[in-house]
């Protein structure tokens, strides 16, 4: 009896089984990581510029997002919002120059690979697109090309050294 | 019948348990720790560390000692920690997101253990605690150098500010005790984590279930005698290294809910404590290099680390620092090791001498 496995042998039951199951367990790793993946939404107040156009910043608002309390924004004010997944909603009430109050309440994704970005509540307002309104935070320090990641900033961290590698027996468990 | 208890065989079989319990029972008052700080710090560490503990159980079962390849599963788990950090993945999808990641990696290093362990067999342990540290090497060169360049994570919180490598600590304020406080009550003001108890629990039933199936009948029938198991038509290799996966498995699950208990991650040496600390706890537990049970992980976790909180108190107490009583508590980890390895070697070699003796007997009266 000729005892090699043949083709048909090897794509047998047993071996879609363990596919499905691979396949399910990688559905359930991006449905996780969809699910899971933290935001930090900047809610920014500020006179901004898109394509040439300026929108002014709001002379006072009243922001939540999905539903959370609601903080109140004046000119130039920024506060941080830290959500889960990528679809908000989020709930304007605005005041114009003549104190008359509007409300707005739209939906907004966040960009998936994006942990920090810059929600424009001007830009917001003035009915753009939540990709134009909604852009990549870049800390101050880049913008002005100050290299923080290298120089003094590196030489503080400490680099792993091999007393680190070796378990520290003293240390607590 | 009423049953007899020798009391030497009983002091033989569980010395290592009641030095243990003396030596908490005299650095108790010496501590002065209220009763429910106590017990508050017990079920903490409990729950922190039963999962790595009771994964050893199963290479034990089918014969391979104190699998301190355990190391490698921590390895896992904590490459599973650094990539959910650095995507900032929170909570409990990010914990779930961690142990698949860490379980493909922790089954390709059991496997290589496995393979590696039945070369040598009978030496187990020493080659299972040399592959830790060549491991750990790889690691090292993995986490430190290819971590950023070649493995492309830019998060500033976990690669280090020159571009490459990942930072000494790392902060896990997006997962810590994600899975206690998820569903947890307080009693007399001891919180008790409902969710990470379950988990424990499921983990327990799974291991009595696992030793009535066929697989683990066969690691028993293994550990007992090889060559009987294998006369038996049982794939003695296949089985062996099925044991070392499953526990390496295990492993990453307890390092993924140990570091979430403790909030931080030490990227360089983390892994390697908990091997040693896990076995050290097993055994305090009194389980010798060839059995265990579930029992002995509780007894050994609530004592070997009732003197983790008590020795340093007691040492400031006694000595006036406490950094005496730290090195006490490592004197003593590292000695019931060793206590528990001569033990097992005296035993072993008793038992033999016991039946060879009752062979020698049976011949000699065949003969007259």
């Amino acid at each position: 009896m000729n005892g090699k496995k043949t083709i048909k042998d090897f794509f047998n039951l047993s071996f879609y089984v363990r596919l499905a199951v691979i396949l399910l367990v990688i559905i359930l790793a991006v449905f996780l990581y969809h699910y899971g993946k933290q935001h930090t939404v900047y809610i920014d107040n500020r006179t901004i510029e898109i394509d040439g156009v300026s929108y002014k910043a709001l002379e006072w608002a009243e922001v939540s997002v999905d539903g959370g309390d609601a903080s109140e924004y004046s000119p130039r004010t920024r506060r941080e919002a830290t959500v889960q997944r990528q679809k908000h909603t989020i709930h304007v009430v605005y005041e114009d120059e003549d104190f008359n109050q509007f409300e707005i309440e739209t939906e907004f994704t966040v960009p998936l690979n994006e942990t920090q970005v810059v929600l424009s509540l001007p830009a917001l307002v003035a009915g753009l697109d939540d990709s134009q309104y909604i852009t990549q935070f870049i800390p101050m320090a880049q913008q002005l090309g100050i290299n923080v990641g290298g120089g003094a900033a590196a030489a503080a961290e400490e680099i792993p050294t091999e007393e680190d590698m070796f378990g520290d027996m003293t240390a607590d468990f | 019948m009423k049953k007899e208890i020798d009391i030497k065989k009983f002091l033989a079989n569980n010395i290592v348990p009641i030095i243990f319990i003396v030596l908490c029972l005299i650095c108790i008052p010496l501590a002065g720790y209220s009763g429910q700080y106590l017990v508050s710090q017990i079920i903490t560490r409990i729950m922190r560390n039963s999962f790595l503990v009771l994964s050893l159980l199963i290479p034990i079962m089918a014969g391979m000692g104190l699998n301190f390849g355990m190391t490698l599963g921590a390895m896992a788990g904590q490459i599973g920690i650094i990539f959910i950090t650095a995507w900032n993945v929170v909570g409990i999808p990010g914990l779930l997101l961690a142990a698949i990641i860490a379980t493909p990696i922790a089954a390709l290093l059991g496997w290589f253990c496995g393979k590696m362990l039945n070369m040598a067999k009978g030496r187990e342990m020493i080659t299972s605690y040399m592959i830790s540290f060549f491991m750990n090497g790889v690691y090292q060169l993995v986490v430190l150098y290819g971590m950023g360049p070649v493995i492309p994570l830019h998060s500033d919180q976990v690669i280090l500010p020159r571009g490459y490598g990942v930072r000494n600590t790392i902060d896990l304020i997006n997962v810590r005790q994600s899975v206690d406080n998820f569903w947890s009550l307080t009693i007399a003001g001891v919180k008790i984590p409902l969710l990470t108890i379950i988990l424990i629990a499921l983990l327990c039933v799974v291991i009595v279930w696992f030793r009535k199936t066929k697989l683990g009948q066969d690691m028993r029938a293994v550990g007992q005698d090889m060559e009987v198991a294998r006369e038996a038509g049982i794939k003695v290799e296949r089985t062996r290294i099925l044991a070392i996966v499953i526990s390496t498995i295990f492993a990453a699950y307890g390092m993924i809910l140990y570091l979430s208990n403790m909030g931080t991650l030490n990227t360089y040496n983390s892994h390697s404590q908990i091997g040693m600390f896990s076995i050290a706890a097993l055994l305090v537990g009194g389980a010798s290099v060839s059995r265990a049970s579930i029992k002995n992980v509780f007894l050994g976790i609530i004592l070997f680390h009732l003197m983790f909180i008590l020795a340093p108190q007691a040492g400031r107490e006694l000595m006036g620092q406490a950094q005496i009583g730290e090195f006490f508590r490592v004197f003593i980890s590292y000695g019931v090791i060793t206590l528990s390895l001569v033990l097992y070697e005296i035993r072993e070699r008793r038992e033999k001498a016991e039946s060879a003796k009752a062979i020698a007997d049976q011949q000699k009266e065949e003969r007259a």
